[in-house]
């Protein structure tokens, strides 16, 4: 398989005036061509941060220590040039954020906006610029782009605000992007389009996309891989149909288990997880999720788990000390 | 039949746009009622006027006419003091437990404070937060501590007490955990059953997680465009939605699992929510309707009971 965006054990630590965080601890990821990776974890779980780190974009105001390698189509992001980065940044790689209406600007018209993206990527000016925004509009499926150019963002839907993002997104026909929940800000009824837009796109482009996000249901539906992080690790990572149907890692399970399901009775109690979410701190020693886990034993507060193979699916790995312990769930065919 | 707590009475609430002249018809003559101890849900697109509807119960907006009725009263014959003191019976739990807590306050002092708007005499309050912390299964000790250092789940369970100081009869709860993560989300959710069962407070979930909802509440009201298009229990409506909108609704919401999401049929739901400006005539989800004929632009339909406490309002229900 050949990887176009490859980051191996990725390390993130935040410096802030009273305190050092390491949000990413280790991580080790890549994305293929026309793959779309999906990365699945809580707040805090440093699933943001480590898609959003190696490419520079990190919160102002606070110092980042990285470490590790990271290679978006075979150029080198870490310890380079921020003048370098900038120049892969809507080229290379494209972001969508989650919020459409936060990401346009409300005073410009829709069509001046996606055309500015042209003219500083691909170098088109005036009506060349115009031209390929308006190229751009139909790709993404926008019905009557030419009256939709001169819209301003507060006269569109958020679904068809999103699609004037991701417009903009792939202008340059970037080899990878990034999409940070893309959906959670639209109605389910939108999220099906959006979600079926990019699918078309990745096909079509040869694009691979790492998809953030919360909600498991997106994962199933756009995803060919997952990771599932905790607390700053990898947690599981693999294709989707064996990780959400046959979860190995004590942590992949929970989560899974705590989505209501169809045959859950009316009236009967929400499945959770115990404890807390781990707070952001330190490096841990042990496993990170030991203190919720239903297998923890004593090593596993003092020793890290390794990413270790789960046998008979090739890519499918999770960090457990009790890996062989696994039970395939009742339900679940693998 | 139990008289129902809470009953909102073909209710109205329009605001003025900011296009001259022109009306938003954000909550257009819905009615619904609430009994004691139940949970209900209400659920409906972004854009569907089910936090108006919320907001207008509550009275943080003002509907233009009909009426909400608590315990007998109806709400819009009284004013001032006596309009606060009976209100204060709902109350409403806000989405962003990061947002409804003063972080420059500690729990005790938030929960205090509500206390006082109470009414309750000084010796009894501090006796009162232990018990409220206990309701929503807090310890005590968290009292002192400021609700910057507490994690979500626990914060939105620190709003929940505040609005229970009030000793309300029903607690309006606009999407309480879509700001929550998921392994937290069900000590919030379950506590909500603990609250209408053994409190008796009557519930209206305002939620956009179908699956969610469906296992929350017994009874379900649907809303597009300012109208209930569909009410129903949770078997009923999630095991047989009547109305088309409810229909493609759920049928939208993507299966966690891979497999079945791939079988999933998809709903061709085209199209974006008209303006509530000015709404289709007649059915108003004809413009997106996949079973609209002429007959859907002439009349607005009637709500048809297709079982015991099952009405969709939809010209070709039975079909």
């Amino acid at each position: 398989m050949n990887a176009v965006y490859d980051i191996r054990d990725l390390t993130v630590d935040l410096y802030t005036r009273s305190a050092a965080v390491r949000v990413v601890d280790g991580v080790s990821l890549s994305v293929a061509a026309g793959e779309c990776l999906a990365i699945v974890g809580e707040s805090g779980s440093g699933k943001t941060v480590m898609s959003f780190a190696p490419i520079g974009l990190m919160p102002e105001g606070v110092s980042v220590g990285l470490s590790g390698g990271a290679q978006l189509a075979g150029a080198d992001l870490i310890g380079g040039e921020e003048a370098a980065l900038a120049r892969l940044r809507g080229r290379e790689v494209a972001v969508i954020f989650q919020d459409p209406m936060t990401a346009l600007n409300p005073a410009r018209r829709i069509g001046s906006q996606i055309a500015e993206v042209c003219t500083l990527h691909l170098g088109l000016k005036g009506a060349a610029a115009e031209a390929r925004a308006l190229e751009l509009m139909r790709l993404v499926g926008i019905s009557d782009p030419e009256a939709r150019l001169r819209q301003y963002p507060h006269e569109l839907s958020g679904g068809l605000c999103q699609r004037v993002v991701i417009a903009m997104a792939i202008a340059a026909e970037p080899k990878l992007l990034i999409a940070d929940e893309p959906t959670t800000a639209l109605d389910v009824t939108v999220q099906a389009q959006i979600l079926d837009l990019l699918r078309d796109l990745r096909a079509r482009m040869g694009m691979a996309m790492i998809l953030i996000t919360h909600d498991i249901g997106v994962v199933a539906n756009a995803a060919d891989r997952v990771a599932v992080m905790y607390a700053g690790r990898l947690a599981e990572v693999g294709p989707v149909d064996q990780v959400l149907r046959a979860p190995t890692h004590p942590y992949t399970r929970a989560l899974i288990d705590a989505i209501p399901r169809p045959e859950d009775p009316v009236g009967s109690p929400f499945r959770g997880l115990p404890g807390m979410p781990p707070q952001l701190a330190g490096p841990i020693g042990g496993c990170a999720f030991a203190p919720r886990c239903p297998r923890a034993t004593p090593g596993c507060a003092t020793l890290r788990p390794p990413m270790r193979a789960v046998a008979g699916t090739p890519g499918w790995q999770a960090a457990c000390h009790h890996l062989t312990l696994a039970v395939i769930p009742k339900g679940a065919a693998a | 039949m139990t008289t129902p707590v809470l009953e909102v009475r073909n209710l109205v609430t329009h605001f003025r746009s900011v296009e001259r002249g022109k009306t938003i018809k954000a909550v257009d003559g819905v009615s619904l009622h609430l009994n004691a101890g139940e949970i209900v849900g209400l659920i409906g697109e972004s854009g569907c006027g089910k936090s108006t509807l919320s907001r207008s119960i509550v009275g943080l907006a003002t509907p233009n006419s009909g009426q909400i009725v608590l315990d007998g009263t109806d709400l819009s014959t009284l004013r001032g003091s006596a309009l606060r003191r009976t209100r204060s019976a709902i109350q409403y739990v806000f989405q962003d437990p990061y947002s409804s807590l003063n972080n420059r306050q500690t729990i005790g002092e938030a929960l205090e404070e509500a206390l006082v708007i109470a009414g309750l005499p000084a010796e009894r309050r501090g006796a009162r937060t232990t018990e409220l912390l206990d309701h929503v299964g807090l310890p005590a000790a968290i009292a002192p501590r400021y609700g910057r250092e507490l994690s979500g789940g626990q914060r939105q369970r620190v709003a929940i007490a505040r609005a229970l100081a009030m000793n309300p009869r029903v607690l309006i709860a606009d999407e309480p955990v879509s700001a929550l993560d998921l392994s937290v989300r069900a000590q919030v959710m379950n506590l909500f059953f603990d609250l209408s069962r053994n409190l008796g407070v009557a519930c209206l979930l305002v939620a956009h997680d179908l699956a969610l909802v469906r296992q929350a509440a017994s009874r379900n009201y649907v809303m597009y465009l300012g109208k209930i298009v569909e009410e129903g229990a949770s078997a009923q409506l999630y095991g047989d939605p009547r109305h088309p909108y409810s229909r493609a609704l759920l049928a939208s919401a993507p299966s966690p699992d891979p497999v079945a999401e791939r079988a999933r049929p998809r709903v061709p739901l085209t199209g974006e929510l008209p303006s509530p400006t000015n709404p289709p005539s007649g059915c108003r989800f004809r413009t997106r309707c996949p079973v609209a004929q002429a007959a859907c632009a002439a009349t607005l339909p009637p709500p048809v009971e297709v079982a015991t406490g099952h009405r969709a309002a939809c010209l070709f229900v039975g079909a």
